[in-house]
């Protein structure tokens, strides 16, 4: 029997029991249910075949089905017939227990998720009837069939290879970026697996390699893993739209320790299915105005996923631009277009990708040079660093990680126009993305953990140090500044983000800090290292001064000047991280 | 499980929030301590709504959930702080947003409105950052929280209702559904 959180994901079907039994030759047993499906709206059938199936059983069974209102008739010593037979699941196959659902479809796109929901959702046998529709395997549709934008991203192009394997659609990275992750798209329900194609373009371009499985069918990971093309991939991820989440979810189940991480698009664990002890990185992306797996379904799983997920909602965002098949009728309308919504999830992703690299990433040591002149100190002499750089003398610096990291989300709150008098435009981006310092540019660079990790740790090492207690920051936005840009340095560093080339280009930089700036959402760097850069904030936005002529820089203000409101901003270490990255592209 | 109720937009009053009242919690309690509290020589009460916002679906029109409206008066100048707790907390939850806004029956035309859509975790127990939350100083007077599922328009909240698709007959929302259930604190000099 299906669970009713699998059925209402698969959207106006579910599980689709069918018509005689040409598939399945074993058609005697205690009797037959007739059911209307109240999902697929279909006059569906299930033969009880088993030894064990007794009147009384199979009678209770045919009416406890589904925990919604729908009509059944069992009838004793019956034979099933259906209309449109194309396929059987048979649960328990030769046991005492065995009972057969026959499936009903008329359109061979269900064809995969039949196959999927018996072998991962049921555990059972699947059986297709000779020449019928479900008998050659999951269409390959034509660009004619397809979204513009799925067509398209079917493409093989620099960056990305595409190619059709038996079981799923691969795209390979062919950029020197290439991640150590790997990720494997189960579609949603009666969904063909083209439509995420322009997802998975996106992954791949950001050097994730992408798999797309042809339907939502748990047994095909394996194919995937075992690729001789993917023998360099070290964790694997999975990620699943509606049912292809359900069954996805299963497989991690079934198969303990096989992936690192799970995304989950629109969907949530069955209500059997619990996540919460795993070592899984986990993210559950949602549109707010999704009504075939609505935010209340998503956020009430929130107990049977691991504590330390992550919630990615979409504004305006609903259950079918997930991917690129066009619209359900029982979805909410978007408010937000399918490319944005794409995009978002994509990032999403990504920095799921990031969190499983930052968990296998070795821990990293806190000795080494601190800060913008490259003092370099030997462990426990941070008082001579604080000395010659200047860095927290004007003050304090010591804040517990509690209150550092609060302090990086005030950040953005005060600074969303969401919360200031006057206005409330609507903000398209993940508030999580948000959180970890990339508001803008959603894909790159990847914020790892273990840059925070470098962060805490170095922080809690500074306290001890100084013997401080842990207390809000004090001083001026410039004082916040100059040791963000300090810390910055220490743990890209030390996570070996940065190349004492990359360093030594910054070193050629002179920087002060103005006294209050406003937090820039997209800025864009062009200069030479002799210049002396400066940060100033003037009545409506962020501005760097420069000695330099040819250094020019563009920050965009909107955030908060908008509302005609200015904030002492600090830059975060993200920001710092973005700027580096800027400077050293620009430093000859 | 309650059975989907048709409420048309222009049916839902401001103050559906009152009318709900009737079967939700609520509570008053003196000199909370938490350290997002006004000065002490300010009054401080802590109040709060539990209840849930709904899925509306006449079947044959709209598609969408409710929006409370809870009323409260400021006592005098002070700093009032609205929380929220449901994602994580309950079952149903919900994604909740909030406005607040002067009790004057119009939100685009006044010079005050706040609102909030994910906000600071932890503060009433949330342990999601979904859950909102607000901090302003507010001069002495009446105002009104708006409260619903993200995300919905200052004309939403005025209407009580968040429009999300056109119904369909076939419409998979489960019957009956409440699309989320929050418990709402208002703490500052403040009294419903």
């Amino acid at each position: 029997m299906p669970s009713v959180v699998t059925a209402v994901l698969l959207g106006t079907w579910a599980l689709i029991p069918a018509s005689s039994f040409a598939a399945y030759p074993d058609i005697d047993g205690v009797g037959a249910c007739h059911f209307e499906n109240p999902f697929a709206r279909t006059s569906d059938c299930i033969q009880y075949t088993g030894d064990n199936w007794t009147a009384s059983t199979a009678e209770t069974d045919c009416g406890t089905l589904f925990s919604i209102p729908y009509a059944s008739e069992f009838s004793l010593g019956g034979i099933c017939s259906v209309p449109n037979h194309v396929a059987d699941c048979v649960e328990d196959l030769g046991t005492a227990d065995e009972k057969v659902s026959l499936n009903n479809a008329t359109d061979p796109a269900f064809c995969s998720s039949l196959l999927a929901i018996c072998n991962s959702v049921l555990d059972g046998d699947y059986f297709p009837v000779s020449g019928g529709i479900c008998d050659t395997g999951p269409p390959v549709p034509g660009c004619d069939d397809l979204e513009p934008e799925a067509c398209a991203a079917m493409e093989s192009n620099d960056l990305v290879e595409v190619t059709l394997e038996a079981t799923y659609i691969s795209f390979m990275p062919l950029g020197a970026n290439t991640r150590n992750t790997g990720m494997i798209i189960f579609p949603g329900g009666a969904v063909v697996p083209q439509a995420y194609a322009p997802l998975a373009q996106e992954l791949a371009q950001a050097g994730i390699y992408t798999a797309v499985l042809n339907g939502p069918d748990a047994n095909e990971v394996a194919s995937v893993i075992g690729a001789p093309g993917n023998a360099d991939i070290a964790e694997w991820a999975l990620s699943g739209h509606s049912l292809g989440g359900v069954v996805a979810v299963k497989y991690i189940l079934d198969n303990p320790g096989t992936v690192a991480g799970l995304g989950l698009l629109a969907s949530f664990p069955d209500s059997v299915d619990d996540l919460s002890s795993l070592d899984l990185k986990v993210v559950s992306i949602f549109g707010t105005n999704d009504l075939i797996a609505t935010p209340a379904e998503v956020l009430a799983a929130v107990q049977r996923l691991p504590g330390d997920t992550l919630f990615a909602k979409i504004r305006g965002g609903n259950h079918a631009q997930f991917g690129f098949y066009g619209q359900t009728p029982t979805d909410g309308e978007a408010d937000t277009s399918a490319l944005q919504q794409m995009a978002l999830t994509a990032a999403s992703l990504e920095h799921l990708v990031n969190r499983i690299e930052a968990a296998q990433a070795t821990p990293i040591e806190t000795t080494g040079r601190l800060g913008l002149n490259q003092v370099t100190v030997e462990e426990g002499a941070y008082n001579d660093f604080l000395s010659a750089s200047g860095f927290g003398q004007d003050g304090i610096p010591a804040d517990n990680i509690a209150v550092q990291r609060t302090a990086g989300r005030n950040e953005f709150v005060e600074s969303k126009p969401a919360t200031s008098a006057g206005s409330a435009p609507e903000i398209l981006i993940n508030q999580f993305v948000n959180q970890t310092g990339n508001a803008t540019q959603l894909s790159f660079p990847p914020i790892y953990d273990g840059e925070l990790q470098a962060k805490f740790l170095t922080q809690a090492l500074l306290n001890e140090e100084l013997g401080l207690e842990a207390q809000s920051p004090q001083g001026s936005c410039a004082d916040a500044n100059r040791d963000n840009h300090s810390r910055t340095l220490l743990w890209l560093e030390e996570a070996e983000l940065l190349s004492e080339d990359d360093l030594a280009k910054l070193d050629q930089w002179q920087w002060s800090y103005a006294p209050d700036v406003l937090f820039p959402t997209g800025p864009e760097f062009i200069g030479d290292p002799e210049s002396t850069v400066k940060l100033v904030m003037d009545s409506s936005q962020m501005t760097v001064s420069v000695q330099s002529p040819s250094f020019y820089a563009d920050l965009d203000p909107s955030n908060g000047a908008a509302a005609g409101r200015q904030y002492c901003k600090t830059l975060s270490y993200e920001r710092f991280y973005l700027t580096f990255l800027d400077m050293i592209q620009a430093t000859p | 499980m309650r059975a989907l109720t048709h409420v048309s937009s222009l049916s839902i009053p401001r103050t559906i929030g009152l009318w709900l009242l009737a079967s939700c919690f609520i509570s008053a309690c003196s000199n909370n301590s938490d350290s997002n509290n006004p000065p002490q020589e300010t009054p401080v009460t802590s109040l709060e709504v539990e209840q849930d916002i709904d899925w509306l679906n006449d079947g044959t029109r709209d598609v969408g959930f409710s929006i409370d409206a809870i009323p409260f008066t400021v006592q005098s100048d002070s700093t009032v702080s609205i929380d929220v707790l449901s994602a994580g907390a309950f079952n149903p939850a919900m994604d909740a947003q909030i406005y607040l806004a002067p009790d004057d029956g119009s939100i685009e035309s006044l010079d005050l409105v706040y609102t909030n859509d994910d906000g600071e975790a932890g503060s009433d127990g949330s342990t999601l950052e979904l859950d909102s939350f607000l901090s302003v100083e507010l001069p002495a007077g009446n105002y009104v929280v708006y409260i619903g599922a993200c995300c919905f328009s200052a004309q939403d909240a005025l209407n009580g209702f968040h429009r999300l698709a056109e119904s369909a007959p076939e419409a998979e929302l489960t019957p009956g559904d409440v699309n989320g259930r929050y418990r709402l604190t208002i703490t500052g000099d403040v009294e419903l």
